[in-house]
């Protein structure tokens, strides 16, 4: 387990996160969701370790996650951010690969793995191409693959592993956020603990195992996506007009705009 | 293209240029009396005080160059980072400079001593330097990049101011002395510069031909390198140290050479690819190689004076970065 405990962290006089507390479980799925600068992406940062909260502390498998040396956390825990430039042209196999860089693969093992990886994601036959000739949509997918990589290379069970996503599905067309977000699905359900910030509060309430919200740095709501509906959580935090419907298929609540 | 054709071809390239640094200048020498060993004493003279320790000299410090080159890009994550911004090289001009300007203070120097006072003067400049830097650009334990960056820019302008002023005060011979000793020049080689060079460039090569797998996550962002278990802190530190290193003991040795470490990298990822386990070693080879060759040239062209070396490579070296640039501009349109 992944938790945070009363974290609250400062920047430059503003309050980024307010006393938070919230946890990521071994096989769950688990969005984060809120507005713009609501803090977000500062949570991530704060659990993968990259930045440290004034106040609280970040437990793993209840350790500090300061306690844990870089290279072993390679070994357990990747994270993808917003955005992921290459000044230098690679080839999409070579971006890929360096997800491996924490393990010692055999070629044929590591190409084995880069070409099912690719294929999960939406890219298959794109291992030579040039990273920078491809779209948005298709560099997000390549580093998708390669924090994926990162976790599968070394670890025949996901369950101790875990996966953190700043809007993996930010510039992705419909088919391939729908196949991302089924394939998340599927890795938890092998026991992976995946945190995905995303924006979509349908998707997050319709793949989302629990929810986190988050507004102004404060946590709004932790929970399972049916119960989003006990009180106005999304339409007070989101300041949007809003119509709250059901999802045709699944007990869970879907947005819709007020024209 | 096969893993080991790059090696191939450069290291082709390297031994041609070895060759013909051996046997081609203001007094030829034949390459199979060399082969066969049937050269007579003042030949096996010229061969071995001379021609061998500067060959030798030009594949040291080419490929120092160019390793830093290819180190200082993928630590800026920029393509038109060069050795030279850090500013260790004209620190180092700086105290050169000094001991070329105020050595009529010191006394009458004899001959054999001068260039081991000019060299040492340099090297002092360059470790100076470096300590400075260091100090300028670890902030909470941390090296910043744009820290690095602008104290680089400082200390050029600084230097240059300074080595401006020294230009101001010498006298005609002494900046002669001053502009040659800027344009680079290996004739001062002599096989204790050779064995100096030797015993800090080959380790640096081999430790940087290691660690080219972490350069490689370097160029994802330091954040994404972090991530995948780099101890990023500590390894920026080591590479500036040995882009410092490698930079001063050039620059000791062998004056201000220009361009090699921009250049070379550029040209091996334009050949073949950008994966830092190629570039790095691929361009400690292409560098030794072009080095080795311009200081041929620079012998060949005004017989029986020289060129300095420096002044051939930046004449190769400026239409090379002009065209980068505009291609450059041209890609981001």
């Amino acid at each position: 387990m992944l938790q945070a405990n009363n974290v609250s962290l400062s920047r430059g006089g503003n309050l980024l996160l307010d006393c938070v507390s919230m946890s990521l479980e071994s096989g769950e799925l688990l969005m984060v969701l809120g507005p713009n600068g609501a803090g977000k992406s500062t949570l991530l940062s704060c659990l993968s370790g990259a930045v440290h909260g004034d106040a609280g502390e970040i437990l793993l498998e209840a350790k500090p996650l300061s306690a844990f040396p870089i290279e072993t956390l390679a070994k357990k825990r990747a994270v993808l951010t917003q955005q992921v430039t290459m000044v230098f042209n690679f080839t999409v196999e070579q971006v890929v690969s360096l997800g491996l860089a924490p393990w010692s693969l055999g070629v044929k093992q590591a190409d084995e793995l880069i070409q099912r990886t690719l294929m999960d994601v939406g890219l298959p036959n794109m291992q030579k191409r040039d990273y920078n000739s491809l779209s948005g949509g298709e560099q997000q997918r390549a580093q998708l693959a390669r924090v994926l990589v990162q976790l599968l290379a070394g670890n025949d069970d996901l369950s101790g592993c875990y996966l953190l996503l700043d809007e993996p599905i930010a510039a992705l067309d419909l088919e391939q956020q729908q196949r991302v977000l089924r394939l998340l699905k599927t890795l938890s359900a092998k026991g992976l603990a995946v945190l995905c910030v995303i924006h979509d509060i349908n998707l997050a309430a319709l793949y989302g195992d629990r929810l986190v919200l988050l507004d102004n740095g404060r946590l709004m709501f932790q929970g399972k996506p049916a119960d989003l509906t006990a009180k106005p959580y999304i339409e007070s935090a989101y300041q949007a007009d809003l119509i709250r419907l059901h999802h045709a298929q699944m007990a869970v609540p879907q947005w819709q705009f007020q024209v | 293209m096969n893993i080991r054709s790059p090696y191939i071809i450069l290291l082709g390239a390297l031994l041609l240029m070895m060759a013909m640094a051996l046997t081609q200048g203001a007094y030829s020498l034949s390459w199979s009396a060399i082969l066969f060993d049937k050269i007579g004493s003042i030949d096996q003279q010229i061969l071995m005080t001379v021609r061998l320790p500067r060959l030798l000299m030009a594949v040291l410090v080419g490929a120092a160059l160019a390793v830093s080159g290819s180190l200082m890009q993928a630590l800026f994550r920029n393509p038109l980072a060069d050795p030279g911004l850090l500013g260790v090289s004209a620190g180092a001009s700086v105290f050169v400079g000094v001991l070329i300007v105020f050595q009529p203070a010191l006394g009458a120097v004899p001959l054999w001593a001068k260039s081991y006072l000019q060299s040492g003067a340099g090297f002092i400049g360059a470790v100076g330097t470096c300590a400075l830097i260091f100090s300028l650009s670890k902030h909470q334990g941390k090296v910043s990049v744009l820290h690095l960056l602008l104290a680089g820019i400082a200390i050029n302008a600084l230097a240059g101011a300074a080595t401006g002023l020294l230009t101001y005060v010498s006298n005609d011979e002494q900046l002669r002395a001053l502009s040659f000793w800027s344009m680079g020049n290996l004739g001062g080689a002599r096989w204790e510069h050779v064995i100096v060079l030797a015993s800090l460039v080959l380790p640096i090569c081999g430790y940087v031909f290691r660690q080219s797998k972490n350069l490689n996550l370097l160029l994802l962002g330091e954040e994404e390198a972090r991530y995948l278990g780099l101890n990023v802190e500590r390894f920026k530190f080591r590479l500036v140290a040995v882009v410092a290193l490698c930079v001063g003991i050039t620059v000791a040795f062998a004056g201000l050479i220009g361009f090699v470490g921009l250049m070379v990298p550029h040209l091996v990822r334009l050949l073949f690819g950008s994966d830092n386990r190629l570039v790095v070693p691929c361009s400690a080879l292409l560098g030794a190689a072009l080095l080795t060759g311009a200081d041929t040239v620079a012998r060949l062209l005004v017989i029986p004076a020289e060129l300095p070396v420096g002044l051939v490579t930046s004449l190769l070296g400026g239409p090379f970065f002009l065209w980068l640039l505009i291609n450059n501009i041209k890609e981001s349109r």
